[in-house]
């Protein structure tokens, strides 16, 4: 299923003051140093994909699901 | 597709992946913080979590939360159990029914709303970057554990000297390595705050909201002046409470006895108790529950209200239950700062 809420590009929405007040206010997050390898990342990755999958089909199939 | 319900934009796994384990960048955070222009702060968790047509956001990998709550409470499923069939919670969401949500919630939006805003703790946390989420419940993870190990016969101090000691002892992930940085800021502030979220303190004594208690701001007054940041000053008594001991969770502030805190019988339905010598008051102390004084005054812990409203579905879980259950399972009983609640009997509280 397609992504239905694609990040907003702010800088193309022309939104000078909203991109400055990000690059302003707003921190970025470093890489948490955990994994011990790229294996155990890819790991995590697949499963976030699998579960995300699996709430995005249950949305579309009308599931009791409340998100 | 369910009419005028759409997928939520934060169902996104490379987004998770990156605000729990990074790198995620600025943008990443304004979307979470803010949605459409509005801010996403209050709550983060509409009141009836079950029913309303949502888009709640939940950012917690679900291990990691999994992890959290049995570390505070025992092995358990963030979903399952307490009155709500595992079927109606999906994979992300959390059980409204369980008040273990609670301390999932104030994890999550500590992060969002502190941890990931440019004026706390900047100097400990970093300027340009700060930690993500999985590195501060890691974190937190490894204060429960050694707030557990304290023996109960170990001499009192300060809660400031055992973060103290907490922080030189351990290799934190939350903290910044680029630069050395104030180890009793770190302690006084971000730590405090941290401490007041695992144990699950009310923001302070007089407060309905939950933790974290607040100390962790910068001083930075232009910040506060412009209202990027809208925080009155902060209690510091935390810091000064002995441990263990029932100080941390007592709050001997508080008057004892509401102004107007006689009970209904009607409420409370224990009118035969009532009929005899005995009277019910509400306390703020939560060491004076079921305590009888010398006038047969018989003291309950003052959270029906909240109870009422939580078992009506009608909850902000942004809130301090202020209710006994709460700790009822908590990992922190078992050692003998809490010794004292563990005497309390939850279950004769009415709910």
């Amino acid at each position: 299923m397609a992504n239905q809420n694609p990040l907003p590009d702010l800088e193309a929405a022309g939104a000078d003051e909203v991109s400055s007040i990000t690059k302003k206010d707003y921190v970025s997050i470093r890489r948490l140093d955990f994994y011990p390898d790229n294996e155990a990342e890819a790991e995590t990755k697949t499963r976030l994909k699998h579960a995300v999958r699996i709430q995005r089909e249950s949305y579309g199939n009308g599931s009791k699901h409340s998100g | 597709m369910r009419e005028g319900l759409g997928i939520p934009f934060w169902l996104d796994d490379e987004l998770l992946f990156r605000l729990n384990y990074g790198p995620a960048s600025s943008q990443d955070i304004e979307r979470v913080k803010t949605q459409n222009g509005k801010s996403n702060y209050f709550p983060l968790f509409p009141r009836n979590i079950i029913t309303s047509n949502r888009a709640t956001i939940t950012l917690l990998d679900r291990p990691l939360a999994t992890k959290y709550v049995a570390a505070l409470y025992g092995k358990t499923d963030t979903r399952s159990m307490e009155s709500v069939s595992r079927s109606l919670i999906s994979e992300f969401g959390y059980n409204t029914a369980s008040i273990k949500t609670y301390s999932l919630v104030w994890v999550e939006n500590f992060v969002v709303y502190h941890v990931w805003n440019k004026y706390y703790s900047s100097s400990i946390l970093g300027e340009e970057t700060r930690p993500s989420m999985a590195a501060v419940v890691m974190d937190m993870l490894d204060m429960i554990e050694y707030f557990n190990s304290i023996d109960r016969s170990t001499r009192p101090k300060a809660l400031s000297e055992w973060l103290a000691d907490f922080l030189a002892s351990h290799s934190l992930q939350s903290l910044r390595t680029d630069k050395d940085f104030d180890h009793n800021w770190a302690c006084e502030g971000y730590l405090a705050d941290l401490f007041s979220i695992v144990a699950c303190l009310p923001r302070d004594e007089y407060s309905t909201l939950g933790p974290p208690v607040e100390l962790g701001w910068d001083p930075n007054v232009d910040a506060t002046v412009s209202g990027r940041i809208s925080v009155g000053r902060s209690s510091t008594s935390l810091l000064s409470k002995s441990f263990p001991g029932p100080e941390v969770f007592g709050f001997p502030d508080v008057p004892a006895v509401e102004e107007k805190g006689f009970v209904s019988l009607e409420d409370l339905d224990a009118s035969f108790i009532e009929s005899g010598a005995f009277r019910f008051r509400l306390t703020n102390r939560i060491g004076q529950h079921l305590m009888v004084d010398s006038d047969n005054n018989i003291y309950l812990y003052k959270n029906a209200e909240k109870m009422k409203a939580r078992a009506a579905g009608d909850v902000d879980f942004t809130d301090h239950p202020l209710s006994l259950e709460i700790y009822g399972a908590h990992t922190l009983r078992g050692c003998e700062t809490v010794y004292w609640l563990a005497n309390v009997d939850c279950s004769m509280w009415v709910y």
